[in-house]
This record gives structure tokens, sequence and C-alpha cells, in this order.
């Protein structure tokens, strides 16, 4: 598993965000396949997931945010989500958080840095699953943890949180359908 | 009647663009570069200002601005 991120020195705007997204996929296929960076082509599937044409052995997702831009590849179903940290939504905690989890945000010593790394676990998980909105976020139970990784109430499902850049919350997630998952640090990369 | 200006004037509070480019074919992800969360936080403000409940089941068939309007017309103080 190859995960390439980048901060932006300012607000991006999104073409700006979509070329440096580009350009990280093209690193991490390269790190991650060996596949060239200039030489790849993604279609979407149903629900808008991006894949690699002709490389169903290739699983890739991506994230961006004015702040940064996040590529996860691997040999199995990932997701990525990004989010810049600001004032959580009430009414989206309402809808997509249970009352365990929505404790344990007002709890949490930042909540608003709290709530997105909820948030941005539970996006990650329906990017891996690869159908976007079509899967109510209220359907998985997260429980964030200040020791080890995120965990949740899906079977052989991994996450993992990457906090390197202030006020950005990056969320990683893998299916693992039973197999043994090589985690690598992340590669950060210039904008 | 159309709630499009009133959709017009939440999106226009999470999106940098100009109004005019805001029409009923928009789709906030795909032409407006907003997330996910972006669109959880219209719905809820929109389900607050106008008295409509919008269940997570529709939001996914709710692709352009004209959808979201056509639901809400639908379903505003049913």
């Amino acid at each position: 598993m190859t995960v390439v991120v980048a901060r932006s020195p300012g607000e991006a705007s999104a073409s700006e965000q979509r070329e440096a997204a580009r350009r990280l996929l093209g690193l991490g296929l390269q790190r991650a396949f060996g596949i060239s960076p200039t030489e790849f082509e993604v279609e979407r599937n149903a629900f808008g997931k991006p894949r690699l044409c002709g490389r169903p052995d290739v699983h890739f997702s991506i994230a961006h945010c004015g702040r940064a831009v996040a590529v996860l590849v691997a040999g199995q179903p990932v997701g990525v989500d990004v989010e810049t940290v600001r004032c959580r939504d009430s009414s989206v905690a309402a809808r997509c958080f249970d009352a365990s989890e929505r404790s344990r945000i007002d709890a949490a010593v930042d909540p608003d840095r709290e709530f997105f790394r909820y948030w941005t676990l539970k996006e990650s998980y329906v990017k891996a699953l690869g159908c976007g909105l079509y899967y109510p976020l209220n359907r998985i139970h997260i429980d964030v943890s200040p020791e080890g990784e995120p965990e949740s109430d899906k079977p052989r499902t991994r996450f993992r949180l990457v906090e390197a850049f202030p006020a950005v919350v990056i969320a990683l997630c893998w299916l693992g359908r039973g197999e043994r998952t090589t985690q690598s640090d992340p590669v950060y990369v210039e904008w | 009647m159309t709630m499009l200006p009133i959709i017009t004037t939440v999106v226009l509070e999470y999106a940098d663009v100009p109004e005019s480019s805001i029409t009923r074919d928009t789709d906030p992800l795909r032409d407006l570069n907003l997330t996910s969360y972006d669109l959880m936080g219209i719905i809820g403000r929109l389900e607050s200002e106008l008295g409509v409940s919008v269940p997570e089941r529709e939001i996914r068939h709710l692709v352009t601005l004209g959808d979201l309007d056509d639901y809400i017309k639908a379903h505003v103080g049913a």
C-alpha cells in the first residue's frame, strides 16, 4: 500500500487540486506498481469511483481539499479522504453519526478535529466500497482511540489517520478481504 | 414555486463561484468542487430553513440542484 500526500502552500483552487492529485497519482502508481506516471488512463465506475484502464489489479483512491492532496494506491480496494478542519456542523453530525460517536466528539479536547476524524474515516470507507453517497454514513460505526488504529463494526476493514498537517485530517481505509496488508508510511512530496 | 433561489443562496455560502454559474443542471460535487461534507451541510441548512426532511436514502438520487429543487418542492409542508 502506497500513500502519497502533499500540503498546499496556500488555499489551492479546484484546478490546482486536480492537477496536484493527478501528479501524486502518477507517483503512487510508479512506486506501487512500476507504472509510468505519464502512461496511464483513468475511467470511472457507475458510482463515479475512478479506476485504471486495463489494470483491474490496481486499486487507488484520491482526495483533495484546499490545503492538501492525498493518494492511496494498493492491490486491494482502498479509500482515502481529506478535509480541512473547520467548525463542525451539528446537522451533519445528527445525520451521519450515532449517539456514541457524537458523545465522543463532544468530549474530545478538540471537538472540531475529532468530528473530521470521524467524518473522513467514514468517507474513506464508502470510497473504498466504491459507492460514494450511495452508502449512508450512519451505517458504519467508528471508534477513534487515542492509542492504536481506529476501529469499526465492519469486518476485514482497517483504518488509519494521517495528521501530519495542521488543520487537515487524512483518513485511509483498506478492505482486507482476508489478505495480509503491508502498510507503508506516507510519502510526503512537494506541492 | 421554484426553491432554486434559496438553494442558490445556501450553495453560495459553500462554493466560491459566481451566482450566474449556478443553474438547475449544476452538480455541486462535480461542477462546484464541493465535497460530500459540504453537500450534507447544504441539505441540513435547507431542511432547517424550509422545514423539509431529506432522508439519507434520497440524497443519492439528488445529483443536480434541479433534482434537489424538485424534491423540496414536492415535500415542503408535507
